[in-house]
Order: C-alpha cells, then structure tokens, then sequence
C-alpha cells in the first residue's frame, strides 16, 4: 500500500463531515485567502488554534497524518533553509555562518508556518468531503454563470484533487523501489532524476489512463441525476464562525 | 442518458492530471535572493500539456490551474493563492502560461510531428511567449522599465528555460506513445460509429 494517504476522503460522522460542502468550500476560500494576506506571528498562532480546534472536531487520526506528512516536513525544512541564506545581512549584524541572516530564518519560519496552515486548511477540507459532493458542489457555484460547461469543470476541479495525491503516491512507491536497488546511492545528479521522472510520469499516465476506463466502463455522463443540496442553520454558524474569524484577522 | 464520448472523457482526465502536474511543479519553486520571481516546474508541465494534449486540452489545464488559484486554494507557486497572485508581478507568467499552451499545441499539433517542430513550439511558447508576458506584467506592476522588467524576471531564468525546453521535448517523445495509440483507436471508432 503507498505511504501517502494524506487528502483522500476519511469517512466519518463528525460536525465538519456534515457541513454543507458548498459552505465548507466557501470556508476553505476565505482561509486560504486569509493565510496568503497574513505576515505576523500572532495571527499565524491564532489560526492555527482554530484550525487544530476544527482538527479536533473532525475526529481524523492525527498521529497517522502527522507521519504520512514526513514529505511536506522535508519540504518545509527545505524551504526554511533555502530562505535563511537567501535575505541580504542587515547592517552591523554578525552571524558566522556565511550567508545565513536572522531575518532570512524569520520569513522562512514564517512561510514554512503558513504552508503548514495551508496543508491543514486542506487536509480538513479534503478528508471531511467526498469527491462527489465536491463536484456537485463545483457545479452548484458555477450553474450561475451562462455558457460555461459547469458538468466539465466540476470533474475536472474532482479529478484534479483526486490526481494530486496518487502522483505522490507513485513517487514514494518509485523512490522506495529505487532505495531497494541502490539507485539513490548515484553520484550523477541528472540520471538519479531521469531514474525518478520518467517512471513517475509514465505510471501516472498509465493510472490516467486506467481512470478513464474506469468511468467510461461505469457509463461517466456529464448529464446526471443531481442529489438536492441542503444548507441547515448548523451550515450557515459554521459560515458566520469562519467569516468571524477571518475578519478579526484581517482586522487586527 | 447522454454518455460523454471516450476521447472527451480521456481528454478531460489527461488533462486534469496535467493542471495536477503544473500544481505540483508550483510547490518545487526556489526563491531567488532579492527577486520577486521564483524559480517554479509549473512552467515545465504547461510545455508538455501543450505538446502532448494540443492546443485547447493545453489551455483548458493551464485555464482549471488558474481558476483553482483564484477560488483561493493554494495552488500557485510556493502554496500562493488568491486573485492577489494573478495581479501580482508574477501574474503576467501566468497569462503566458495560457498563451504558451495553447500557441505550443498549435504550432506542434499542426501537420506530422516531428522533434524539430516540438523544439520550435517549445521555444518560441517556453522563452518567449511566458516570459513577454511575464516581463509586460512586471512592467505594469512594479511601474518598472523593460531593461530592469527583463534583468528581475529573464535574465536569471534563461538557462534553466532552456533546460525545460529540451527536457519537455525529450520527455514529450517517450510520453507520445503512451497516449497516441489510445487516441488514434478512440478516434477510429467514433468514425466508424458515424459511417454506420
């Protein structure tokens, strides 16, 4: 089985699981817009308690997300790195390690922070929602606008979301099956990536492939019987909770 | 009940696999020191959408991309989101990530396929269709001229474009057959389909 399980779907009963989708997706938006327009630390700390708050709510199993996130730490890691020797050094100051500044670590803390915001605004939204209601969903919003293939795009916004962590999955199968045959134990640079992205693209073309099948052979038609979307009062405080707090953000 | 045609239907998953791609070349993005322009794969991905999906397939990836963007999930470079992004200094490439799929599929979709037309497509949609797009939006933007525009978002960026030009074209010729024969019998049978 692939490592990463991270972003699929995880059945429950939880307050967040029974959310509207529609309202869950107009919550998911203004958090993410929110998360990209913050720069201090305290609104990083504030969100990221709510957000482990709704974590909480939703009843998914923390310690297996945190180890199947191994990847977005080395990223995050990486990312913090690369930023600490990127800042130009402020005047008078002496670090001893060339390159490095104190202001580069900050931004890189704080960019790190903020993709691990995003990753739990995702992960909160992709596990409490079937991919069904998500397209359904998709459709809904788009339905308003004349002249756009809404069916289309709200498969596609599915498909893409659904593809996304199988490539991962593929990536971490490649990589322990190049661990096993000392592949990652070469010095050239250009064939240890040749070694990893013609498989990984070629698998995932193949699995493509074999999802389309997979709908043709089940009759996929873009023309079905649509399930009546409800919102209740609980939908709507959810709504006026993620509003709330967005605006004391974006306010303070 | 209508059933979408077999090549739609493959079409449609190929292509949400490439906007899944240019997403996740967006994540493998390395900041430049003092430069508002991140070195990203996204661009990488949108030549080999439009080199092996065509012309519109190419643009309607690069086109599901953007609109995840600006709904505000954390697709754009570095897990940026929202319409702030697109009208940002790094929102011209992004205009020309559009522009250059669908100019690639076209120039490499028409007539026989040949490596030499892929590498030209490549070029001309990978240098410099992306990056006159991206140097007219740092323009507008930072209020900048075009010589400053050219050295903050081309200059450190040319050898590495080349670099995805040549591996796009290299990677395009193994890919090609993957999808091409699938294609050419889905095709084939919906002429057929028609005759009777």
């Amino acid at each position: 089985m692939a490592a990463i399980n991270i972003f699929h779907y995880l059945p429950g009963n939880s307050v967040i699981h029974r959310i509207d989708t529609r309202i869950k997706l107009v919550c998911m938006i203004m958090l993410s817009i929110t998360t990209s327009l913050m720069g201090r630390v305290w609104d990083y700390l504030f969100l990221t308690i709510i957000l482990l708050l709704f974590f909480w709510l939703s009843g998914m199993p923390v310690p297996r997300l945190l180890k199947e996130l191994k990847y977005f730490h080395l990223l995050i890691l990486m990312i913090i790195g690369i930023q600490a020797f990127s800042l130009p050094p402020a005047p008078g100051a002496f670090i001893p390690i060339p390159g490095f500044t104190l202001a580069g670590l900050k931004s890189g803390l704080l960019l790190g922070w903020r993709l691990v915001v995003i990753v739990i605004i995702c992960l909160l939204f992709t596990g409490t929602t079937q991919i069904s209601s998500l397209r359904r969903a998709v459709e809904w919003f788009l339905h308003f606008i004349p002249g756009l293939p809404a069916a289309r795009i709200g498969t596609m916004f599915s498909l893409t979301f659904v593809i996304i962590p199988l490539i991962f999955d593929r990536a971490a199968e490649i990589s322990d099956a190049q661990k096993a045959r000392c592949v990652s134990g070469r010095k050239n640079p250009w064939q240890r990536i040749s070694f990893m992205v013609f498989p990984l693209l070629r698998r995932t073309f193949e699995q493509a492939d074999e999802m389309a099948m997979a709908m043709e052979s089940r009759c996929y038609s873009e023309v079905y019987r649509k399930t009546a979307m409800k919102t209740s009062g609980y939908d709507w405080m959810a709504l006026g909770f993620t509003a709330l707090v967005c605006g004391f953000l974006f306010l303070l | 009940m209508a059933k979408t045609s077999p090549l739609n239907l493959r079409m449609t998953v190929y292509s949400s696999l490439f906007t899944a791609l240019i997403i996740i070349g967006g994540y493998l993005s390395f900041p430049i020191p003092m430069n508002p322009v991140p070195v990203v794969l996204s661009d990488f991905f949108v030549l080999l959408a439009g080199l092996l999906l065509g012309a519109s397939w190419g643009f309607t990836s690069v086109a599901m991309f953007i609109f995840l963007g600006a709904l505000g999930l954390p697709v754009f470079a570095g897990g940026k989101a929202g319409l702030a992004v697109i009208v940002g200094p790094t929102g011209g490439f992004l205009f020309g990530f559009l522009a250059a799929a669908a100019v690639i599929g076209w120039i490499a979709g028409k007539g026989k396929i040949s490596v030499l037309k892929d590498l030209v497509a490549s070029f001309i949609a990978g240098v410099i269709v992306i990056y006159s797009f991206g140097v007219i939006g740092i323009m507008l933007v930072l209020k900048t001229t075009l010589l400053k525009a050219l050295a903050i978002g081309v200059l450190p960026f040319l050898p590495g474009a080349v670099i995805k030009v040549i591996a796009a074209v290299i990677l395009a010729q193994v890919l090609r057959p993957l999808l091409q024969p699938q294609f050419k019998s889905n095709a084939n049978s919906n002429d057929s389909n028609d005759n009777q």
